[in-house]
């Protein structure tokens, strides 16, 4: 792999530093793991491997990010005091999970969904092997991509991982990063801590951390989705939707980019699993609401669009589950939800309101100008325009994949019996809710809309791309007969 | 009957996944083709790198070059030339005493510097310099 930008790891010790990124990733990864055990997550017990980590992953990498940040204001001029701050973050979290283990053991996890049941073996061996061979053609379209563009593509060098060279390298001075003349001064600072947390752990600074951080999300995303269908809906789904999530040209192309909208699609899609698993065991949903909570408010600290989401999951919960559950229960929903997002969202409003400056859709333009182009029909007809011709894009969303899918749905139906369906509501709210945004943006934006539509609306859709599938394969019919189970837990249903 | 229809179904949508996975792959990149070391974006990041030993660690120079002023060419360069030098601030809009000269080659510094309005600092690089400005 080329060390890129700047070639600071010399050969001689290149094993050491690498060994050393390492320790900082698998350090992200405890502490997730820490975090989500400690706040008594249960995760249904067949799936609960992958599942686990998978979420610790995406939990540990926000979290020490955090982290990072705090470090990086009060404590960066100390030798070694990030470890320390990892440091801390282990036992604080250790701590909480040993008195838990203490109070309540160590949790065996919830029962298996009784509705789709395992396929045939050779089925099931046939399309897991499809699925590996599918992420391992993935890894290597981004290892190509990465050799052939090793500073990724033009927002990674210009925003996200100059913002992660000041934070590296910019020492008492690192807040010039929201000077002008630099530009999207208001654009998060997740990915970037991300990126220099590990090249601190590194001790240099190369390419190799954002590229393997792409290698990451084509492994992490579609392993999020398939364990996440697998645990609420069973093996075949799961297989499905990580077969046609890999297959998606767009996701590829845009995860191989080192831009920050993979993660972002990714922490949308683990706010709808965690959301979703919270409505399999309503004994044990509140830890699995904070951390939807969490996993949005940590989309909001990786791109700017990830607020809008963040609002929109928190509406669309509240709206959706109080006509099925009640007002009293819709509110304890969203104040558990709130909870989750609020270190994150302080945070982005601290960096917002304090430091950055704003952002370039409102900054250049009046409202009057806004409300011209809203009530603009042309602009409408464009935007129109554009969603309907991108889904026909071969290097978007395959057509005949799509309309596969389509005729998969129609042929075995969506089901209508499976748990929590007020859940799947809130999803679909919580998307055309966030579509809808995406709208609003493209109608007011002071730029060129054309320019603006081929910058960046393959972008948008691929925020929702992999979220979409978790819905759809988690509403089909996959058993003709299945029973009636809304808000009854698993283990009851399975007699225990 | 239908249970045979989406097992024919989820096996169609199986190896038509898995043809665009490998189509997509195949045209994400070729090095062999087009080695990294030979990238405009990567070739002119080393340009500007070998700028680093001869500026101030932090603060900020201008950036003045001869391409087309919003040309994609000359912002993309004032991007790199930014990315390059963290944390020093490159700024292309402002007169700063001390400034980046990235031009086509040494005769157009030359030229540049005819005009009277820049001293050469130093010459780094085939079209880049460093150049200070003269007090009105």
């Amino acid at each position: 792999m080329l060390n890129g930008l700047l070639d600071t790891v010399s050969v001689g010790n290149v094993g050491i530093t690498y060994l050393r990124a390492a320790v900082g990733f698998a350090t992200a990864i405890f502490v997730g793991y820490l975090l989500m055990r400690g706040l008594g997550t249960r995760l249904p017990r067949h799936a609960s491997g992958w599942l686990l980590a998978c979420l610790s992953i995406c939990v540990g990498l926000c979290v020490t990010s955090l982290g990072t940040l705090i470090w990086r204001i009060w404590f960066w001029s100390i030798p070694g005091s990030l470890i320390v701050v990892d440091f801390i973050l282990v036992a604080m979290f250790a701590i909480v999970f040993g008195w838990r283990i203490r109070k309540e053991g160590i949790s065996r996890g919830t029962d298996r969904p009784a509705d789709d049941p395992d396929p045939p073996r050779i089925f099931f061996l046939l399309f897991a092997v499809f699925l590996g061979w599918g992420i391992a053609c993935s890894i290597t379209g981004v290892v190509l991509s990465s050799l052939e563009d090793p500073l990724g593509d033009w927002d990674a060098w210009a925003f996200w991982n100059l913002k992660a060279k000041f934070l590296y390298l910019g020492g008492a001075t690192w807040t010039d990063m929201f000077e002008p003349p630099l530009e999207h001064t208001d654009y998060p600072l997740h990915l970037p801590l991300a990126i220099a947390r590990l090249w601190f752990y590194q001790g240099a600074e190369s390419a190799f951390i954002p590229q393997s951080l792409c290698v990451l999300w084509v492994i992490l995303i579609p392993g999020l989705l398939v364990s996440s269908v697998a645990a609420t809906r069973g093996r075949m789904p799961a297989l499905l939707a990580g077969l046609v999530l890999v297959a998606t040209p767009g996701f590829l192309i845009l995860s191989a980019r080192q831009f920050a909208d993979a993660p972002l699609s990714m922490y949308i899609l683990a706010s709808f699993c965690l959301l979703t698993l919270s409505t399999l065991d309503s004994r044990h949903a509140g830890p699995l609401l904070v951390l939807s909570g969490l996993t949005a408010g940590s989309a909001a600290f990786t791109k700017n669009e990830g607020l809008l989401f963040a609002l929109a999951l928190l509406v669309a919960t509240c709206l959706f589950c109080w006509p099925k559950r009640g007002f009293r229960a819709s509110c304890r929903v969203g104040a558990a939800l709130l909870l989750g997002m609020i270190p994150m969202l302080i945070t982005v409003l601290i960096m917002k309101l304090g430091f950055a400056g704003r952002t370039d859709l409102f900054e250049s333009q009046s409202l009057a100008r806004m409300l011209t182009n809203l009530c603009d029909i042309e602009r409408h007809r464009e935007v129109i325009s554009w969603t309907i011709r991108s889904f026909l894009f071969p290097n978007q969303i395959d057509g005949p994949l799509l309309l596969f899918i389509l005729v998969y749905a129609l042929t075995v139906g969506f089901s209508r019996s499976h748990c929590g369906q007020w859940v799947k509501g809130a999803i679909a709210g919580t998307l055309l809710l966030v579509a809808a945004g995406y709208y609003l943006v493209f109608l007011i934006t002071p730029h060129d809309l054309s320019w603006h539509l081929v910058l960046s609306h393959n972008r948008l859709m691929m925020h929702i791309w992999p979220s979409v599938l978790f819905l759809i394969f988690t509403s089909l019919n996959f058993r003709p007969a299945s029973k009636a189970c809304d808000r009854v837990p698993y283990v009851r249903r399975t007699g225990r | 009957m239908r249970v045979v229809v989406s097992s024919i179904l989820s096996l169609l949508i199986a190896l038509r996944a898995m043809w665009i996975v490998f189509v997509t792959m195949s045209t994400m990149g070729d090095p062999m083709k087009r080695p990294a070391e030979n990238d405009s974006v990567v070739v002119t990041l080393r340009r500007m790198e070998s700028l680093r030993s001869h500026l101030p660690r932090e603060g900020r120079v201008g950036y003045i070059t001869d391409m087309p002023e919003e040309s994609v060419a000359a912002i993309q360069a004032a991007h790199l030339a930014r990315f390059a030098l963290v944390p020093l601030l490159v700024d292309p809009h402002s007169d700063h005493p001390l400034a980046i000269a990235d031009f086509s080659d040494d005769v157009a510094v030359d030229d540049f510097l005819v005009a009277g309005k820049y001293d050469l600092v130093r010459k780094v690089d085939s079209g880049l310099a460093i150049v200070k400005r003269v007090p009105p």
